[in-house]
């Protein structure tokens, strides 16, 4: 019986991988009465596995809590027996070289792993690189029974690039991996932070220019707006001579700006995998952290905006003049009246 | 005593793009015209969400010329951000790509910046120093009375702009209506529309404000 009970509520997490459903869904889902699912679901909830996300006096639905995935996104039973496979040979290998990885050594092996062996898990864009959905600490037990079909390459990759691991420091790592998956957006950011660190004037316009260039559009379109906002700010600081003295308050802008870009690269990159589906994402996971976010950037670029317009009485209007280039623009758009 | 002087968007506009390099003449006028400045400067809020959707577009132009230079394939007035262009903005991105492209994509995206950045800057330290009184909040149009303006121009902003003119001006002495654009409210059609009002809608009395049209003054 109570084995039976077991495979019923394995059942029930089955259903709830992806979305949240009533306890009639659920059902309907794994074929079983309606007493039986409300029974186990309610040991469920107080097992902490799952919990209620919509509670009217009508209906109750029901989300799978996956505490080992970023935001709790779903996760595949089978996938995340596959990522703990995988986390397990990768730290017998740190454990045979007489190493103990830091966070960023460990995922961005992980990373390479699953790629490397083709092993098709989800794997996304975040803050510093790529990442697996289910979240790699290297201080964490990750032993496991199950073997993937490839787990003889898993383990002969693993040994490989673990040896091949070696690096001077994080940062270098991050370069590295990002250069690995050519991701453009992501060295800027890095080399941005470090010339705000050095206070070098000339080298953060010319990288603020090449994150503007890099801003991906055809996705949240704020994205593209608050960075040109952004952009644009930093070069009317420059113009009222008040770059170096803010450059605590730009990091801190773009680090805001870059927590919600990486979340919507986050986004894009799970919306790409078929496993996941974007509306279920959006509604059940990702739409109010999407919100919080984007609220964030803007208050880091309204700092910086309202810096510029406390400066501005004293700004000597006609001082300003256009290079060259920009003239032309300006020259080439001259009748552009832009009105409807 | 010299008038105030209400001011339609199309002469802001022209104001902050003029530079040294300016050839047409209107922008001249428009630029001349607020640098001299006689009266009051009177304007809504309307006119200050219609520059800030323009000062967007230019923005959006600018970024859609960079992904084509980024990309031969990408077509231009296709990404979400670019959804409200119209198609003679798409006209505009599209001539400026053409004669652009083969400059460096850094030049190129440095000078877009550089191009906003001043025209943001001149936009905003005309509301910041010259700007006397902002006025009739955008809830607070009188949507009947666009809808009797839009009989004769076929225009949405430029009817709410003339609306709240004319609700401006039942309590106001009469000021100048200031605008740069030589179709909808070029002298005739200016004095048309006050025809019809007077046939059409005798009862209200509306009051005009008297216009200055910058195309055609000398």
């Amino acid at each position: 019986m109570k084995r039976k009970g077991e495979d019923i509520k394995t059942r029930i997490l089955d259903s709830l991988w992806l979305r949240p459903f009533t306890i009639q869904q659920i059902s309907k889902e794994i074929d079983s009465n309606w007493i039986t699912v409300e029974k186990f679901t309610g040991e469920l909830k107080q097992e902490g596995k799952i919990k209620e996300v919509i509670s009217t006096d009508k209906l109750t639905l029901y989300q799978k809590v996956d505490t080992d995935t970023y935001y709790n996104l779903p996760l595949k039973r089978e996938d995340k027996e596959t990522f703990k496979f995988i986390f397990s040979t990768l730290l017998n290998e740190y454990k045979k070289k007489g190493k103990t990885p830091n966070r960023t050594e460990f995922t961005k092996s992980a990373v390479d792993v699953i790629h490397e062996t083709n092993t098709n898990l989800p794997v996304v864009w975040y803050l510093y690189g790529q990442i697996p959905l289910m979240i790699a600490d290297p201080q964490k037990d990750y032993s496991t029974q199950f073997k993937p079909n490839n787990h003889k390459e898993i383990e002969k990759i693993s040994e490989k690039i673990v040896n091949n691991q070696n690096y001077l420091n994080t940062k270098e790592l991050k370069l590295d991996h990002y250069e690995k998956y050519n991701k453009k957006l992501y060295t800027i950011k890095e080399k941005l932070l470090s010339a705000l660190k050095d206070k070098d004037a000339k080298k953060i316009l010319d990288l603020f220019n090449k994150f503007y260039i890099e801003c991906p559009i055809g996705q949240d379109e704020e994205m593209f707006f608050l960075t040109d906002r952004l952009c644009v700010v930093v070069q009317k600081l420059k113009l009222l001579k008040l770059l170096e003295e803010n450059v605590i308050n730009i990091a801190l802008a773009l680090d805001s700006l870059w927590k919600y870009m990486a979340l919507n690269q986050m986004i894009q990159s799970l919306t790409k995998d078929k496993r996941y589906k974007k509306n279920e994402l959006m509604q059940f996971y990702f739409n109010p952290v999407v919100e919080t976010k984007k609220y964030m950037a803007k208050e880091g670029i309204l700092n910086l905006e309202s810096i510029y317009f406390s400066n501005l009485d004293d700004f000597e209007i006609d001082t300003l003049k256009l290079s060259k280039e920009a003239q032309e623009i300006r020259d080439i758009m001259e009748d552009w009246t832009g009105e409807d | 005593m010299e008038k105030d002087n209400f001011f339609d968007t199309n002469v802001i506009f022209n104001y902050c793009k003029f530079t040294k390099n300016t050839k047409l003449e209107i922008i001249k006028k428009c630029y001349r015209y607020i640098k001299n400045k006689k009266g009051k400067f009177i304007i809504c809020y309307f006119l200050e969400q219609e520059l800030k959707n323009i000062v967007k577009k230019n923005k959006v132009i600018h970024k859609e010329i960079v992904e084509k230079v980024k990309d031969r394939n990408y077509k231009i007035g296709t990404s979400t951000e670019s959804s409200f262009l119209k198609p003679k903005d798409v006209a505009y991105a599209t001539k400026t790509y053409e004669l652009k492209k083969h400059i460096s994509i850094e030049i190129l995206a440095n000078a877009f910046l550089e191009e906003e950045t001043n025209l943001d800057i001149k936009i905003e330290v005309f509301f910041e120093k010259m700007v006397d009184e902002k006025v009739v909040p955008i809830n607070q149009i009188d949507k009947n009375l666009v809808n009797k303006i839009y009989e004769i121009i076929p225009n949405h902003a430029d009817c709410k702009i003339l609306a709240t003119a004319l609700q401006l001006q039942e309590r106001k002495n009469i000021f100048l209506f200031v605008t740069a654009d030589g179709q909808d409210f070029n002298p005739n059609s200016y004095e048309f529309l006050k025809e019809h009002f007077k046939i059409n809608y005798p009862n209200e009395k509306y009051k005009f404000p008297e216009l200055l049209n910058l195309m055609f003054t000398i």
